[in-house]
């Protein structure tokens, strides 16, 4: 086998791996506010409602994304709730890592030290400017490392959308591997590729944590 | 007749079963410098979380200059609490100095001291400068104005957290034990902050484990013990003749101890 | 919308399928736990080149979507002389990607051990053999075992992606039946049920460690 029969599917390959970087974007956009959205009733709402919260975080803990997936995809049909493969996707991955990308917001909050909390109470801040002006700012920089573990985990789980046909790259390549008859040299390609992508996002976000958190210094003064 | 500038009346505070705060009732003055003392969980610092409504008390009430805290009576006298905006106007009043300091690290030195000027009292950001500005060369702080929290040391942070208060222009500055997470070298810087607003006449209680503090500085002493106030005199009566058992116990061990280990002041010489 | 009588009729056969899941689980969490400690040996003890082996390792897992490395394996198990071993495959390819997770784990647990107690047991004569069996290894693995149990709960999800290498596993026995008898609510409900239920196991499992162990903190 030879490497150059990949080259003719180059093309295919590309369109796929933007396929798989536009779903990726957009489930992370979606998750992202669902996980704000199930914070604040977590935070706010009353007894029922967190036991609601509490319930979906424990099912999407024990439910394999796949499964999840199916659910979506053929049996809510029955129910006569349709979607097409892209939606389904995106819907999946919104669903799927909204309760963990909760957790990593509630952990950061939950790390600003209250002391601060109540000197801005003292000075005489409302509640939402202490939330926007005290709280965020700092909790934005905390949950950088968590939030990017789980996003990378969402960047990697768009390949499973492959198995309802979303022409994403992992579908692309399973397309491309029927031509060439060279499905490990052109998974290992593929494979590369999906690293250096998320080699260079965790560069990204490392980088924006230290600019997001630039007033730590990096010796402790004693 | 002194004008009231923080009143206490009945204060019982309550954790779970356990009860911290006995019916206290207090009334400190203006221009009076009160120091609390007493051994560790005779409930100084609940107290004082009561006064400025961080934790409100189980029972009782305070009056900022007359005005009921946390607490909105109407005309017939039901009584209901204060809307969110009234409180942390009633609060804006009130200056506190934690133990930990509490500044917000990702603002620098001049953030935290403008923020409140400018956010809850409607300063033009260049006013709130110049008034931070002027409080941080009283608190020998002006070159760091532009540090940020985390590369200052504690004694400096804690000057910090005093200017940000001062900033507000408070009736009454609260200090919750504002020394006893310093280095013993660091003691002094903060204290003779202290000492110079008290000699403005500024209102402040302050909860301190700091005797000689408290009997050079003060106006005022109370000892608190087991959640009630056990004496409330002159420092000069209560240092040299105090009048309960208790006090003298704990004065007695208190003094041991500093003739040991020698005051935090002579540190700095 | 949910027949009762196909549920009844599938229900033997996703039992079954259930006992592979356990299994596939059991194999790839042992892959990730013999694989992980051995990358994180290397990665703490093993020199700069054991060091960099490892950290690639690890880099390499977590960077590419298990999806694509259980194809890689599967694939690449025949030109090394295994053919039509799809469960070996899927269990290789899981304990694998889990074992960077664990090196991570086992790390920060020996990592933990306070730098004082090394110095302790060196200055009371332990060799240094010693002290890894005998100070160090018992703490980190206390310390670690919620995390591991957690990270097995991981690799019980992960094991319905061994569908797609056709190993009959819950999911792939699912996607059978569904497709024989068009019953997509009564199977994939069934089965969604199934993993919340063995995953309830671990993680209560995980909890109640994460309990004990920290009464057991040294």
């Amino acid at each position: 086998m030879d490497w150059s029969d990949i080259i003719p599917y180059l093309p295919d390959l590309a369109r796929g791996f933007l396929k798989s970087i536009e779903i990726a974007l957009l489930s992370a956009a979606t998750a992202l506010v669902t996980a704000l959205l199930l914070t604040l009733a977590s935070a706010t709402g009353n007894a029922i409602v967190r036991a609601i919260v509490a319930a979906y975080t424990e099912i999407i803990l024990g439910l394999p994304i796949l499964v999840l997936l199916y659910v979506i995809y053929f049996v809510l049909p029955k129910f006569g709730v349709r979607f097409d493969e892209t939606t389904a996707g995106v819907l999946t991955l919104t669903l799927y890592y909204s309760p963990y990308l909760a957790e990593a917001i509630r952990g950061a909050v939950a790390a600003v030290p209250v002391g601060q909390v109540e000197a801005a109470r003292m000075i005489g801040l409302g509640e939402l400017s202490i939330l926007a002006r005290i709280v965020v700012p700092q909790a934005l920089a905390l949950m950088i490392p968590s939030a990017t573990g789980i996003l990378i985990g969402l960047v990697k789980d768009t390949a499973i959308l492959s198995v309802i046909s979303v022409e994403e790259f992992a579908y692309v390549t399973k397309q491309v591997v029927s031509h060439t008859y060279a499905p490990f040299e052109t998974w290992t390609l593929v494979a590369a590729v999906y690293w250096v992508t998320l080699a260079l996002f965790e560069t990204l976000m490392r980088g924006l944590e230290r600019r997001l958190s630039r007033f730590r210094p990096k010796v402790e003064f004693h | 007749m002194p004008v009231s500038a923080i009143r206490a009346e009945g204060v019982s505070m309550d954790f779970g079963s356990l009860r911290v705060l006995h019916g206290i009732n207090v009334d400190v003055s203006e221009g009076e410098v009160v120091a609390v003392l007493g051994p560790s969980g005779s409930g100084k610092s609940t107290l004082l979380r009561c006064l400025s409504w961080l934790t409100p008390p189980t029972e009782g009430a305070v009056y900022l200059q007359g005005e009921r805290l946390g607490v909105a009576v109407a005309p017939d006298g039901r009584q209901s609490r204060l809307s969110a905006a009234k409180l942390a106007r009633q609060r804006s009043r009130i200056g506190m100095v934690f133990q930990s300091f509490n500044l917000w690290p990702h603002l620098t030195v001049l953030g935290n001291i403008t923020e409140g000027p400018v956010q809850v009292l409607g300063l033009r950001p260049g006013e709130a400068r110049e008034r931070a500005m002027t409080i941080l060369e009283t608190v020998g702080l002006a070159a760091k104005a532009s540090a940020y929290p985390a590369t200052l040391s504690g004694g400096q942070q804690q000057r910090v957290a005093i200017a940000r208060a001062l900033a507000m222009q408070p009736e009454l500055l609260l200090f919750d034990e504002p020394t006893s997470s310093l280095d013993p070298e660091l003691v002094g810087e903060v204290l003779d902050v202290i000492e110079l607003l008290a000699a403005r006449r500024t209102t402040m209680v302050v909860v301190t484990h700091e005797i000689a503090f408290a009997s050079e500085a003060a106006t005022r002493v109370i000892f608190m013990d087991g959640g009630r106030i056990v004496e409330d005199t002159l420092p000069a009566t209560f240092f040299r003749d105090p009048a309960e058992e208790r006090s003298r116990r704990f004065l007695e061990r208190t003094l041991r101890r500093y003739a040991q280990f020698g005051s935090h002041r002579s540190a700095e010489g | 919308m949910v027949d009762l009588a196909i549920l009844s009729q599938a229900l033997p056969a996703i039992g079954t399928a259930a006992v592979v899941t356990v299994a596939l689980t059991l194999a790839a969490s042992l892959i990730s736990l013999v694989v992980g400690a051995l990358s994180a040996a290397v990665q703490l003890g093993g020199g700069p080149i054991g060091y960099a082996l490892s950290r690639t390792y690890v880099s390499l897992m977590r960077g590419t979507p298990l999806f694509v490395q259980l194809l890689v394996v599967y694939y690449g198990l025949p030109p090394i002389g295994i053919r039509g071993q799809a469960f070996l495959a899927a269990a290789l390819a899981i304990g694998l990607n889990s074992g960077a997770y664990t090196t991570e784990i086992l790390r920060a647990a020996i990592l933990a051990v306070p730098r004082g107690q090394l110095e302790a047991a060196t200055t009371i004569g332990l060799t240094w053999g010693k002290i890894w069996r005998r100070i160090v290894l018992p703490q980190a693995f206390v310390t670690s075992l919620p995390m591991l149990t957690a990270e097995f709960t991981i690799v019980l999800k992960s094991t319905p992606l061994a569908s797609v290498i056709a190993v009959t596993e819950m999911t792939y026995t699912g996607v059978l039946i569904q497709s024989r008898t068009y019953s997509a609510s009564e199977v994939f409900l069934t089965i969604a049920v199934g993993y919340i239920l063995i995953a309830q196991v671990l993680m209560r499992l995980s909890r109640s460690l994460e309990r004990r162990t920290r009464r057991l903190r040294f």
